[in-house]
């Protein structure tokens, strides 16, 4: 139903939302994008009516006068024998289109009855209870309960009440401690609010620490158990989805997917199934065993470190977007082994306990993966902090002082590079200046050369003078200008000048303007390979 | 692989491909044409473009009747298939609308003769001055080849059968164009076999592409004035609500007819709404003007429009040359004879989505199957039933569909007929609204 909304606002379907170059500038929050969103609250009002209309056609011609009377009454559908293929010819439906009704007489075919949710059974109402005087006044509490796999959101509600109350920045660390024993349902401690400490003495299932908001998460193995918990998996699938902060210990394996779009969270666990930190944009995890294959898929942002004892971690390991390297830092080791620490005090965790024996010599076995995008941004604002260092103590230089006249200038040659830059882009201005154009070698933008060049079409003659002759009115632009065009095509996921409202021979348009784009016209070796697109 | 003649397309195309633009949605569209004709000119100016006749020949012979666009396309698909095509056109150069239609102003006739020569070093034979129906026939050339395209565009030209229509001076713009080109290429219009506008009051009546050709040709020559009429009124400056994106937009366009003439002689020379009740004899059987009157356009209550007279809105225009542009109806009855099946249109008919003609190995390709249309779906044309040709004659093709994507069905792979014919999405579109409704 959003879709269609969208679609009815001048949605074209375009697959550049990922680009922030939406043409029509619904994906995205650029001002200037926004500007050419042009749907309006009256087309979607519009819009419904339409729906409205054309289903109370339908359901005249079938002869319903409200939805109700509509619902469930499957006998009014038939089956297309019309339009049969080989594919579908022994398929037989008449079964799922039996309705209700006709199995029991007298059952109800549409809602008559409310769902009840039976949300007063909820494990957590009794955290909730238990921690009045938390959620009160904010004094510290400690609850212990059993869990089974029926009770899902475990933390999630008590997560609420401290929120509401508290905001985003919840209640100090550890102010409420809750004992857990069992076996969680899904979801364990989803959206775990700041404050709050869920300790699970069990295992779990999958959606561990969905969207955990600054809670810390503990959970092993019984205590009793006679397994060894590093070799068995102890959460499920898909753990930390979303998580934007806070801390979880998990003396046991995760399984797939484990940290999934994690933003801000830190977590240590002693292995991991397929697609680890997929998509992870932010937090630490450490891994303290083997991995599944894929790890790192997607993932621009945060830190991994993986202990690599088989040291076969490297061929699992998706390096399209991180590099792999050793942890050299001493701030990195010291963090490292305070994490290790920190598992082994609260999970009582026996590899912690043997890594930390002899941190040394496991210390060259951790594999730091960095996403080279976070390698980027961290380097950028460690500048950034070097500089705001080096500012707060800066002394003034004297005229006279030689030093005070070289960073003047340097400042005055910045700000007319800078203006220079800026005119490059208004290819007006560029006309006069040949020489100088040649020499600047012409950097543009083809993601955003469409906000930023205008159309240039081939100029014709003069009219005054053309008329004289029958020569032909307009010439070829040139090797710039056709980059500066080129550079305005958006390279659409779903290129409409090629459709069946386009060019009725699908010329590959797209193509030819990335390979102008490149010059690829004016060298032969690539010539072929562009003349080929069209001819 | 796409198209044939970009350098034409490239030109002469009202590009439908920057209609359909996503940047033109709300800014200026891609210059996809200037793109496109300054690759395949340069191209051809650094000598890239070398002839590659085929390796292998197929020793099957096609016989095309027609050298347009769709033609041309035609012949060079099936001459790459290894086929041997022979080209018929009745003028004395090749080209079609391309040659004697446009002028040259708008593209080159040297650009046209680089083509066709570079196509006749690839291996392809022309036979100019040949008119199918007369010099040779129909049922000759299916005796003589294996398959016949018929490609002669739609060239009956939509007459205005007013009082004193058969007074001197008025005529069909092709004639007018044709001559003039003609004249041109062969004497520099020294030999004087064209029609002047020189020093007269010209008038043209439609407002299309060949109606500003007139117009820039009438210029040319040294008009005294130039008036286009217009029965449609004057479109909007924007797309209208009617015409979203990514239809071609039906908006108002100044084309470089329309400039010349405003810069000369002060004016736009377009009046729209106007139709034309009869023309004035000045007395020796030439025309000396038009009578006209004011229409207005309504929309009715089932969706229509509906034109009306407005009274006392009469007005004469002087004309000493009309020229009539008011588009063209179907192919000529001379080449198709009594065989060719036609549809309702008059239009050479064929199945949807194919290309073939009721006569076993006759196919048809272009304007004379559609009806008059643009260039870029005379060569779509001409490619794809090149393609349904090589697909007859050696039951498998490897000439591809449009987007250069060579299409295969198992039925030719297996070299049986498939139970079920596989359509591609626009043959498809009839056959399901029908079902619908069904």
């Amino acid at each position: 139903m959003y879709q269609s909304q969208i679609i009815c606002s001048t949605f074209t379907d375009n697959y550049q939302c990922h680009l922030n170059t939406c043409p029509v500038g619904i994906a995205t929050q650029d001002p200037e994008l926004r500007k050419k969103f042009t749907g309006t609250p009256e087309h979607v009002i519009n819009f419904f009516y339409y729906i409205a209309n054309e289903l109370r056609a339908i359901m005249a011609k079938l002869g319903f006068r409200t939805i109700n009377e509509m619902v469930g009454h499957a006998e009014c559908l038939r089956v297309r024998e019309d339009l049969r293929t080989p594919k579908t010819q022994n398929i037989d439906l008449s079964l799922i289109l039996t309705p209700a009704h006709k199995l029991r007489p007298g059952v109800a075919t549409f809602n008559v009855r409310k769902q009840d949710h039976r949300l007063y059974v909820r494990l957590d109402n009794k955290l909730i209870s238990e921690a009045e005087l938390t959620l009160d006044k904010g004094l510290p509490s400690r609850i212990e309960c059993d869990i089974i796999n029926t009770d899902r959101a475990m933390g999630t509600s008590l997560s609420y009440q401290v929120s509401k109350r508290y905001g985003e920045e919840g209640l100090p660390m550890d102010t409420v401690h809750v004992n857990i024993k069992g076996s969680a349902g899904q979801s364990f401690g989803a959206f775990l609010a700041p404050g709050i400490t869920l300790e699970l003495e069990g295992d779990a299932n999958d959606y561990v620490g969905k969207g955990l908001s600054g809670g810390r998460l503990i959970v092993y193995p019984p205590r009793a158990a006679v397994f060894k918990a590093e070799e068995n998996v102890l959460i499920g699938n898909v753990c930390l989805y979303g998580a934007t902060g806070g801390t979880c210990f998990f003396r046991g394996i995760a399984a797939e997917r484990f940290a999934v779009r994690n933003s801000g969270a830190t977590a240590v666990v002693e292995g991991t199934g397929d697609h680890g930190c997929e998509y992870m944009t932010g937090g630490r995890v450490l891994i303290l065993g083997k991995t599944g294959r894929n790890f790192a898929a997607g993932m621009s942002g945060g830190i991994a470190y993986v202990l690599d004892i088989q040291q076969d971690f490297l061929s699992k390991l998706n390096t399209e977007m991180v590099e792999a390297s050793g942890v050299d830092d001493p701030a990195e080791i010291a963090y490292l082994r305070g994490l290790l620490e920190d598992h082994h005090h609260y999970t009582g965790s026996e590899l912690a306990a043997r890594i930390l024996l002899d941190f040394n010599r496991a210390l060259p076995r951790f594999v730091k993966v960095l996403p080279t995008d976070y390698k980027r941004v961290l380097a950028e604002e460690a500048a950034k902090a070097a500089e705001a260092k080096k500012a707060e103590f800066a002394l003034p230089f004297l005229p006279g002082n030689p030093i005070r006249k070289t960073l003047e200038e340097g400042s005055k040659e910045k700000h007319t590079h800078d203006k220079k830059k800026s005119d490059l882009q208004d290819i007006e201005e560029t006309v006069g200046d040949a020489a100088v154009e040649k020499k600047r070698s012409l950097v543009l933008d083809k993601t955003k050369g469409f906000m930023k060049y205008q159309r240039r079409s081939e100029k014709y003659r003069p009219a005054k003078t053309r008329t004289r002759d029958w020569a032909e009115l307009s010439k070829r632009l040139d090797e710039d200008e056709l980059k500066y065009q080129a550079a305005r095509c958006m390279d659409c996921g779903v290129p409409f000048c090629q459709s069946d409202s386009g060019c009725p021979i699908s010329n590959i348009i797209p193509k030819w303007n990335e390979l102008v784009f490149q010059a690829s016209i004016f060298y032969r070796y690539h010539s072929q390979k562009l003349l080929f697109t069209i001819y | 692989m796409t198209n044939n003649f970009p350098e034409f397309t490239g030109r002469v195309c009202p590009a439908p491909c920057e209609g359909a633009c996503v940047l033109g949605i709300n800014e200026d569209p891609v210059g996809i044409k200037s793109i496109e004709c300054a690759i395949i000119d340069r191209g051809f100016d650094m000598g890239w473009m070398i002839p590659q006749p085929p390796k292998v020949r197929t020793g099957k012979t096609v016989a095309i009747i027609g050298s347009g666009p769709a033609g041309l396309a035609c012949a060079d698909q099936l001459n790459k298939a290894g086929h041997l095509v022979t080209v018929y056109e009745r003028a004395d150069r090749l080209g079609g609308l391309l040659m004697y239609g446009i002028p040259n102003m708008k593209l080159d006739k040297k650009i046209v003769k680089r083509r066709t020569d570079f196509m006749a070093s690839e291996g392809i034979k022309f036979q100019t001055g040949v008119a199918v129906g007369e010099d040779v026939t129909l049922a000759g050339l299916k005796a003589e080849n294996d398959a016949v395209v018929i490609a002669t565009g739609a060239t009956v030209a939509r007459d205005l059968p007013i009082k004193n229509r058969s007074l001197e001076g008025i005529h069909y713009a092709m004639e007018f164009l044709h001559k003039n080109t003609k004249s041109l290429l062969d004497s520099e219009l020294e030999d004087g076999a064209f029609i002047s506008a020189k020093g007269k009051n010209v008038v043209v009546i439609g407002g299309g592409d060949t109606g500003n050709d007139c117009i820039g040709t009438s210029v040319r020559h040294g008009a005294k004035s130039v008036v286009n009429f217009e029965l449609l009124p004057q479109p909007p400056n924007e797309r209208a609500r009617d015409n979203p994106w990514p239809q071609w937009p039906r908006i108002y366009r100044v084309d470089y007819g329309h400039t010349e003439v405003k810069q000369h002689m002060g004016k736009d020379p377009r009046e729209f709404c106007v139709m034309s009740e009869d023309f004035v004899d000045d007395g020796t059987g030439k025309v000396k003007g038009i009578n006209t009157i004011r229409v207005e356009w309504t929309k009715s209550a089932t969706g229509g429009w509906d034109m009306k007279k407005i009274e006392g809105s009469q007005q004469f225009f002087p004309a000493e040359l009309v020229l009539l542009s008011m588009g063209f109806l179907g192919p000529e009855d001379r080449v198709l004879g009594d065989e060719i099946e036609k549809d309702a249109r008059k239009n050479v008919k064929t199945p949807p989505g194919k290309y073939h003609t009721n006569v076993e190995g006759v196919f048809a390709a272009g304007d004379c199957r559609r009806g008059q249309s643009l260039i870029v779906w005379g060569i779509n044309e001409g490619r794809q039933s090149a393609r349904e040709v090589d697909l007859y004659l050696e039951n498998s093709t490897s000439l591809p569909v449009t987007g250069g994507i060579v299409k295969r069905t198992i039925g030719e792979i297996l070299g049986k007929k498939p139970a079920v014919e596989v359509l591609g999405r626009a043959e498809r579109a009839p056959l399901q609204a029908g079902a619908a409704a069904a």
